[in-house]
C-alpha cells in the first residue's frame, strides 16, 4: 500500500509514464469529496403544482410539481427534500414563453398523476415515480381528464382527435375524431357524467361544444353557442367547472356548457391578466394582477355558476401590492388564501375580511409568483395554514401558519452562465511579500522579515491547537470541518451563476453546494439571450454583462455588488476580456455586432495599458448574421470607445451553419511539448494558443465541416468533413493542448453518437521540432507548410453526449480526462485522454514499442466503464447542460463542476492522486509500526549482541 | 349495456377512425429479471429506453412501466436502433426493422461493427435481460494483515526468523553426539567465512534443503567429513 506514495513514483512521473489506469470514485471518497445538489426548477403554472396524497387513504400528503425545465416529481412538504423526480421530454427542449400551454400535471385517482407534455401522456405512481404507462401521439394534446368511474384517461388532441385510454393498462378504449380536423380543441370538462369538448372552429367563427359519451365516444351532441370572434381567445378553464372561458380585449366571457349562455365580466385584458381557480362545481374564483411590474395590483373576485347564473359572492380588496390567491378544500369548507411578501391572509367563502392573518417575520427575498396551500381548521375553530410559494427569484419556500420551514434554491436549475472563482486569490500570498523582501537592501529586508515574523507570532497559539487537533485527527475521524476551513489543497472555490430570474449566486464546492450568497440584479427576467456572460476580473471580482449593455462588478467572495454601469451596446454585440501585460488589470472588450461600428471597453481607464495588450493581437467574434468568423485588430481612443479595424475574415459557403465555437480554455498550460516514442524518438507537439475549433453543419447534405483557424491571422490550419451526420442533434466539442475532441450523432453504417479525436503535431516526421524552439514565433509569420500534421480516430459511443469539457491542472502535467455529460443514463463521464489516443495501433496487437509508450488495441466501441470512469457514480443527474473544470492546488487533481439543471461537483485525479496521501492511508498504522519496529530494535539488540561477543568469544 | 353492444359500437368507432390509420407499427417489450437483476423494483425509476431513428423526429423515447414493459405506439417505417438507458445496469441493443406493411423485425446488433452486421433474430415482443450490473466504486487497498502475510517475500523472512530462534533449542534437544558433530560443522562453515554478522553467512538455500529432511542432512555433513 505504501508503495503507491513511493518517492519513485514522482521519478515516474517526470518521465511521462503516467499509469494508464483511469481511476474514478473509490468507496470512501464517494458522497464526501462530491456533492449534487438536485433540483427540480422553478413551478411553471400554479395549477400544475399541487398537494396530492401519495397513496390513497394515507393521511399526509406530498407537494407535486411540473417545473420549467419540465421536471415533474415529489417534494415532501415537511423538509422539503425530493421524493422522487422524472424529466418529460428527455431534455430536449429549451424554455420558451409557451412552455406551460404545452406541458401540465394532473392529479388522478389511486395515487397516480398525469404527466402531458407536447405528443406524450404519461401516468405515473405518485408515491415511486415510476411510470405506470406512457403513450405518445403523432399530435399535440389539448387537455386531459381522468374518469374516476369509468377508469378512464381520455385525451383531446389539438385537431379535435379524442382518445379513451384505461388508467390501468394505457391501451386506446375508443377513438373519435370531433369534425373534420380543421377545429382546435381547447377544453375538456366533465360536467353531470357528461363530456364537454370546446373547440374554436375557425370557418364559422364560433364556440363550439361536443357532448361525448365517457363510455363508448359516440358523439351525443353538438352545439353552437354565442359569437366567437376572431379576437376572441380561450382562458384556460378548471375541469370541474360547468363553464368555458375565453376572453377579447375587454371581456372575459364565461359560456354555460351545453348552452348558448353567455356572461361576461368586464376587464381590460391589456392591463390586467387573470386565472380561474375552482375547487368545487359551483363556485369560480377569479385572480387578477397587473401586466406590469411598476404598477403591482392584485385583486380577487368569487362567483356562484350554479344554473346557469353567474353571480358575484365576495371580491377581495384591491391592494397595490403583488399578492397571489390560492383555493383551498380542506374537507371543513374552501378557504381562499391571499400571500404576498409580508403575510398570509386567509378567507373563507363569504366574507371579504380574512378570518386569519399570519405575519411572516422577516420580509420575503422577492414577490411571490405563484401558491398553492393547504388549509386547516382545528375543532376549535383555529386555523392552520401550509402554503408552497414560488418566488420570483425562482426558487420555492413552504410557509406554515407565520414560519418559513423550508426554501428550496430553484433557481438554480434556470442558471443562464457560471464562472469558477478562487476564495484564496483575494489573499496577499507569502510569495509577494518574500518578493518584495527580496527588492529591497539588506538591512531594510532584515528589518521586514523579523518584524513579519514577530507578527505572526499572533498565529502561533492556533498554530498549537490547529496541531493538536490534527494529532488527534489521527486516532479518531478527520474533523471534516476544519479541513475544509483550512483547505489546504485549494478545493475551496466559489461558483458565481446568473440565472435566469435576475440573480446572481455563488456556491461553495468544498461545501456541498451550499448556497454562499445571492444578489439580485434588478431585472425581472433574464434569458439565455440576454446575458453576455459572467467574467472572471481577479481578486475575487465577477463582472456580469447583459445584452441591454448593463454591466455589473461583483465582490465574489461576500457577495457585494460593487458597481453598476449602462453602456449603450447593442444586444448583438460580442464581448470578451484583455488582460493587461503589465499589472493585473482586466477589460471589457465589446465588439459590436455591426461592421464598422466603434467598440467599447470597460473600465475606462488606463488607456495606455490597454493599447499595448491589444497590440499584436487580433479579437475575433461572429461575423454579422454568424455567417463566419472575424478577427479586427483594435485601438483604444478617449472615452471608453474601440477603434476597429478588420483584419481577417472567415466566411462560411452558403447553407453551413455554425454549431460549434471552442476555444483552449484559459488555464491550459503544457507540461511536456513533445511525445517520446518507444524507440526514443519525438514527436513534437503543436502548440499555438489562438486555436479555434468551428464546427459547421449543412443540414441539406447532412454534413459537419470541422475547421481549425488561428485566431489571430485567421489562417485554417486543419479542415475535416463529417458525411451522413445528423445535423438536428448536438454537436459538442472541447479543445487543449494540441488536441480536439468533438461528439455528433452519425446515420452511417456505425449508427449511433460517435466520439472523434484529433491530435497535432508540427510534421509527420518524428524529431522535427519545427518552430516550436524559435524564441519569438508569430501566427502571421508561420510559411504554409508550417500547418500541422493530424492524426485522427473515431470512436462508438452507446449514448449521445450534451457535454464535453476537459479537466485542468495547475502545471498540465498530469493526464487529461475528457468529462462528457450522458443525459440517457444522467451520468457524468470522464475518458481519460490514453485511451482516446489516435496513435492506438488499428488491427493488430501493438508492438513493444508502442506497448513502452502505453498505446494498445484500437477498438472502435467505447463502453460505458462506470467503474473506471464514472464521476457521479450513483448519483442520477438531470439536465447538466454545461461542465466546467479549474485546478486546485495540487498538481494531481482538477475541480469539476456541472451545471445547467442539477448542480453536480467534484474533484478528479486522472492519473491517480499522486501528490497526496489517500483517506485510506492509515497514519495510526503508520506510526503503530515504527514503534514496533524501534521496540523491536530494542529486544533484539542486546541478544544480537551477546550471541556476536559470543561467537568471537567461541572462535 | 350488453356487451354485444358496446362491441358493436367499439367497432363502429374504429370504423370511422379506420381511415386515419396509418400501416405504422407497434414496437413493444419488456425488461425481465435474471440472476443479475432479481427484481425489477430494483431498476431506477428514470430507466428508459430509446428508439432512435435516422431522424432526431422519429427517435423517441419512453420510461420503463412498472411491470417492467414499454411501447412504443405509431411508429414509421424504418430501421432503428433500440437501447436500453440504465446507469445500474448493462443491456444488450437491439436492432429494429419496421416494414413499410407494419411488419416488425428484431435483431441483436453489436455495437462498432456496420449496421449491417445483424445477430441473431429475436421475437417481437423483445424480451430483454441485463448483461451486467454497474459498479460504480474502486474498493480502497486498506491494511490487511492477512494479505501481507500472504506475501511470499514476508513468509521466507517468518521462516527465516522463525527458523533462527528455533535453531538453537533444536541444537540443544540433539543428543550429545550429533550436537557436537553439527557445532564442528558450523564452526568450520564460521571458520571459513570469518567475518560479517551470522545473518549474512546464512545459507538460506541449504537450510531450507537440510531443515525439509533431518536425515538426510546428516549424511551429507558426514560426507563432507
Amino acid at each position: 500500500m505504501w508503495a503507491r506514495h513511493n518517492p519513485l513514483h514522482y521519478l515516474l512521473l517526470a518521465g511521462s509514464l503516467l499509469s494508464s489506469s483511469c481511476r474514478a470514485v473509490f468507496k470512501d471518497e464517494a458522497f464526501q469529496t462530491d456533492f449534487h445538489v438536485p433540483l427540480f426548477g422553478t413551478g411553471l403554472d400554479p395549477s400544475s403544482t399541487f398537494f396530492h396524497q401519495a397513496t390513497t387513504g394515507k393521511a399526509g400528503s406530498l407537494l407535486y410539481t411540473l417545473s420549467n425545465r419540465l421536471i415533474i416529481g415529489a417534494i415532501n412538504p415537511k423538509d422539503g427534500s425530493q421524493v422522487w423526480r422524472q424529466q418529460l421530454g428527455q431534455g430536449s427542449v429549451s424554455e420558451t414563453e409557451e412552455l406551460s400551454k404545452l406541458a401540465w400535471l394532473r392529479k388522478s385517482k389511486d395515487g397516480r398523476i398525469v404527466s402531458v407534455f407536447d405528443k406524450a401522456i404519461a401516468l405515473w405512481d405518485a408515491a415511486s415515480g415510476r411510470a405506470i404507462w406512457e403513450y405518445t401521439a403523432n399530435l399535440q394534446v389539448a387537455d386531459v381528464i381522468t374518469l374516476e368511474n369509468e377508469n378512464l384517461l381520455i385525451v383531446a388532441f389539438i385537431g379535435g382527435e379524442v382518445k379513451a385510454i384505461g388508467l390501468g393498462t394505457g391501451d386506446v378504449v375508443w377513438e373519435t375524431l370531433i369534425g373534420e380536423g380543421r377545429d382546435t380543441a381547447s377544453n375538456l370538462n366533465l360536467f353531470d357524467g357528461k363530456l364537454y369538448l370546446t373547440l374554436d372552429t375557425p370557418a364559422i367563427k364560433e364556440l363550439k361544444t361536443v357532448i361525448i359519451s365517457p363510455v363508448t365516444g359516440a358523439q351525443l351532441e353538438e352545439l353552437y353557442a354565442g359569437v366567437f370572434h376572431a379576437s376572441d381567445s380561450h382562458v384556460p378553464t378548471p375541469q370541474l367547472l360547468p363553464v368555458t372561458a375565453f376572453k377579447d380585449a375587454e371581456h372575459l366571457k364565461l359560456n354555460f356548457l351545453g348552452t348558448r349562455n353567455t356572461k361576461s365580466i368586464s376587464v381590460d385584458n391589456n392591463v390586467h391578466d387573470y386565472r380561474l381557480h375552482a375547487i368545487s362545481t359551483d363556485l369560480v374564483f377569479i385572480e387578477y394582477w397587473s401586466k406590469s411590474a411598476e404598477t403591482p395590483t392584485s385583486w380577487a373576485d368569487i362567483y356562484s355558476v350554479k344554473g346557469g347564473v353567474l353571480k358575484k359572492i365576495v371580491d377581495l380588496p384591491y391592494e397595490n401590492d403583488f399578492s397571489v390567491f390560492s383555493l383551498s378544500d380542506s374537507g371543513s369548507g374552501i378557504f381562499v388564501t391571499r400571500a404576498n411578501r409580508a403575510e398570509i391572509r386567509v378567507y373563507d367563502t363569504e366574507s371579504k375580511t380574512p378570518i386569519k392573518t399570519y405575519e411572516l417575520p422577516k420580509l420575503l427575498p422577492a414577490n411571490p409568483l405563484h401558491v398553492v396551500t393547504e388549509v386547516v381548521k382545528r375543532r376549535d375553530g383555529a386555523i392552520a395554514v401550509r402554503a408552497a410559494l414560488t418566488l420570483a427569484d425562482g426558487n420555492l419556500i413552504l410557509i406554515r401558519n407565520d414560519q418559513v420551514v423550508w426554501t428550496r434554491q430553484e433557481s438554480l436549475a434556470s442558471a443562464v452562465a457560471a464562472e469558477f472563482v478562487d476564495v484564496h486569490e483575494v489573499e496577499d500570498t507569502l510569495e509577494k511579500v518574500l518578493h518584495a523582501e527580496e527588492s529591497s537592501n539588506i538591512v531594510t529586508a532584515y528589518v521586514k522579515r523579523l518584524t513579519r515574523h514577530i507578527e505572526e507570532l499572533k498565529y502561533l497559539p492556533g498554530w498549537i491547537a490547529g496541531f493538536q487537533q490534527s494529532i488527534l485527527a489521527i486516532l479518531g475521524q478527520p474533523n471534516k470541518a476544519a479541513d475544509s476551513a483550512k483547505d489546504p489543497f485549494g478545493y475551496r472555490k466559489f461558483v458565481v451563476m446568473v440565472t435566469r430570474f435576475g440573480w446572481v449566486t455563488a456556491i461553495d464546492t468544498a461545501d456541498q453546494g451550499q448556497i454562499v450568497w445571492s444578489i439580485p440584479l434588478l431585472k425581472n427576467q433574464i434569458m439565455e439571450k440576454d446575458i453576455k456572460g459572467i467574467f472572471h476580473f481577479g481578486k475575487g471580482v465577477v463582472v456580469v454583462m447583459l445584452s441591454s449593455g448593463d454591466i455589473y462588478k461583483i465582490d465574489a467572495i461576500n457577495g457585494k455588488g460593487l458597481k453598476k454601469t449602462a453602456l449603450q451596446t447593442l444586444p448583438s454585440a460580442s464581448v470578451m476580456t484583455v488582460e493587461s501585460k503589465k499589472g493585473d488589470s482586466r477589460w471589457l472588450v465589446i465588439v459590436p455586432g455591426k461592421e464598422g461600428a466603434k467598440g467599447w471597453f470597460w473600465p475606462d481607464e488606463k488607456e495606455s495599458e490597454l493599447e499595448l495588450a491589444l497590440q499584436n493581437t487580433t479579437i475575433s467574434r461572429k461575423c454579422e448574421g454568424s455567417k463566419g468568423i472575424c478577427g479586427y485588430t483594435a485601438k483604444p481612443t478617449v472615452g471608453g470607445r474601440l477603434i476597429l479595424s478588420p483584419a481577417w475574415s472567415f466566411r462560411l459557403p452558403a447553407g453551413q451553419t455554425i454549431v460549434s465555437l471552442t476555444t483552449r480554455p484559459v488555464h491550459d498550460p503544457i507540461a511536456s511539448i513533445g511525445k517520446v516514442m518507444g524507440n526514443r524518438s519525438v514527436m513534437y507537439k503543436y502548440i499555438n494558443p489562438h486555436l479555434v475549433l468551428l464546427i459547421t453543419a449543412s443540414p441539406k447534405t447532412n454534413t459537419l465541416y470541422i475547421y481549425l483557424l488561428d485566431s489571430i491571422s485567421g489562417a485554417v490550419l486543419n479542415t475535416s468533413i463529417q458525411t451522413e451526420a445528423d445535423t438536428s442533434r448536438p454537436v459538442v466539442a472541447t479543445m487543449s493542448e494540441n488536441w480536439y475532441i468533438y461528439s455528433f450523432y452519425s446515420k452511417s453504417i456505425a449508427k449511433g453518437a460517435h466520439i472523434v479525436v484529433t491530435d497535432f503535431y508540427t510534421s509527420q516526421a518524428r524529431n522535427d521540432p519545427g518552430n516550436l524552439l524559435n524564441e519569438n514565433i508569430s501566427s502571421y509569420n508561420q510559411p504554409r507548410s508550417a500547418t500541422p500534421y493530424g492524426i485522427s480516430q473515431a470512436f462508438v459511443f452507446p449514448h449521445p453526449i450534451t457535454s464535453l469539457a476537459t479537466t485542468t491542472t495547475r502545471q498540465g502535467i498530469t493526464t487529461r480526462s475528457v468529462l462528457l455529460f450522458v443525459p440517457r443514463i444522467g451520468s457524468l463521464l470522464s475518458i481519460n485522454k490514453r485511451i482516446l489516443e489516435p496513435r492506438r495501433p488499428v488491427g493488430r496487437d501493438p508492438t513493444n514499442d508502442e506497448k513502452e509508450e502505453g498505446l494498445f488495441k484500437y477498438e472502435p466501441f467505447l463502453g460505458i466503464d462506470h467503474q473506471g470512469g464514472s464521476l457521479s457514480h450513483a448519483r442520477e443527474l438531470i439536465g447538466v447542460s454545461s461542465i466546467i473544470t479549474t485546478p486546485s492546488l495540487l498538481e494531481s487533481t482538477s475541480i469539476v463542476v456541472g451545471w445547467g439543471l442539477d448542480i453536480f461537483g467534484t474533484r478528479t485525479s486522472p492519473s491517480a492522486a499522486f501528490d497526496v496521501l489517500g483517506s485510506g492511508f492509515n497514519k495510526l498504522a503508520l506510526i503503530g509500526s515504527v514503534v514496533a519496529v524501534g521496540f523491536g530494535t530494542m529486544f533484539l539488540r542486546p541478544m544480537v549482541r551477546k550471541k556476536q561477543i559470543g561467537q568471537r568469544w567461541s572462535q | 349495456m350488453p356487451p354485444l353492444q358496446l362491441l358493436l359500437l367499439r367497432l363502429a368507432s374504429l370504423v370511422l377512425v379506420l381511415p386515419f390509420l396509418t400501416s405504422a407499427a407497434t414496437v413493444a417489450g419488456s425488461i425481465k429479471p435474471n440472476v443479475i437483476l432479481p427484481s425489477l423494483a430494483i431498476l431506477p425509476p428514470s430507466t428508459t429506453v430509446t428508439l432512435s431513428g435516422d431522424l432526431l423526429e422519429d427517435s423517441r423515447t419512453s420510461h420503463i412501466f412498472a411491470n417492467g414493459a414499454f411501447r412504443f405506439q405509431d411508429v414509421n417505417p424504418g430501421s432503428y436502433l433500440l437501447e436500453v438507458n440504465c446507469r445500474t445496469h448493462i443491456f444488450p441493443s437491439m436492432r429494429v426493422d419496421v416494414s413499410p406493411d407494419g411488419l416488425v423485425e428484431i435483431y441483436q446488433t453489436f455495437r462498432g461493427n456496420e449496421w449491417t452486421n445483424k445477430g441473431e433474430r429475436k421475437p417481437h415482443p423483445i424480451d430483454f435481460y441485463p448483461t451486467k450490473a454497474s459498479e460504480f466504486y474502486i474498493a480502497r487497498e486498506g491494511f490487511n494483515p492477512m494479505k501481507l502475510l500472504s506475501n511470499p517475500m514476508i513468509l521466507i523472512a517468518i521462516v527465516a526468523i522463525g527458523g533462527m530462534t528455533l535453531m538453537p533449542k533444536m541444537v540443544e534437544n540433539m543428543d550429545p553426539e550429533t550436537r557436537a558433530e553439527f557445532e564442528k560443522q558450523q564452526q568450520s562453515s564460521m571458520l571459513a567465512n570469518p567475518q560479517g554478522n551470522p545473518l549474512q553467512s546464512f545459507d538460506m538455500a541449504g537450510y531450507l534443503a537440510g531443515s525439509s529432511s533431518k536425515k538426510s542432512g546428516t549424511p551429507s555433513g558426514s560426507k563432507r567429513k
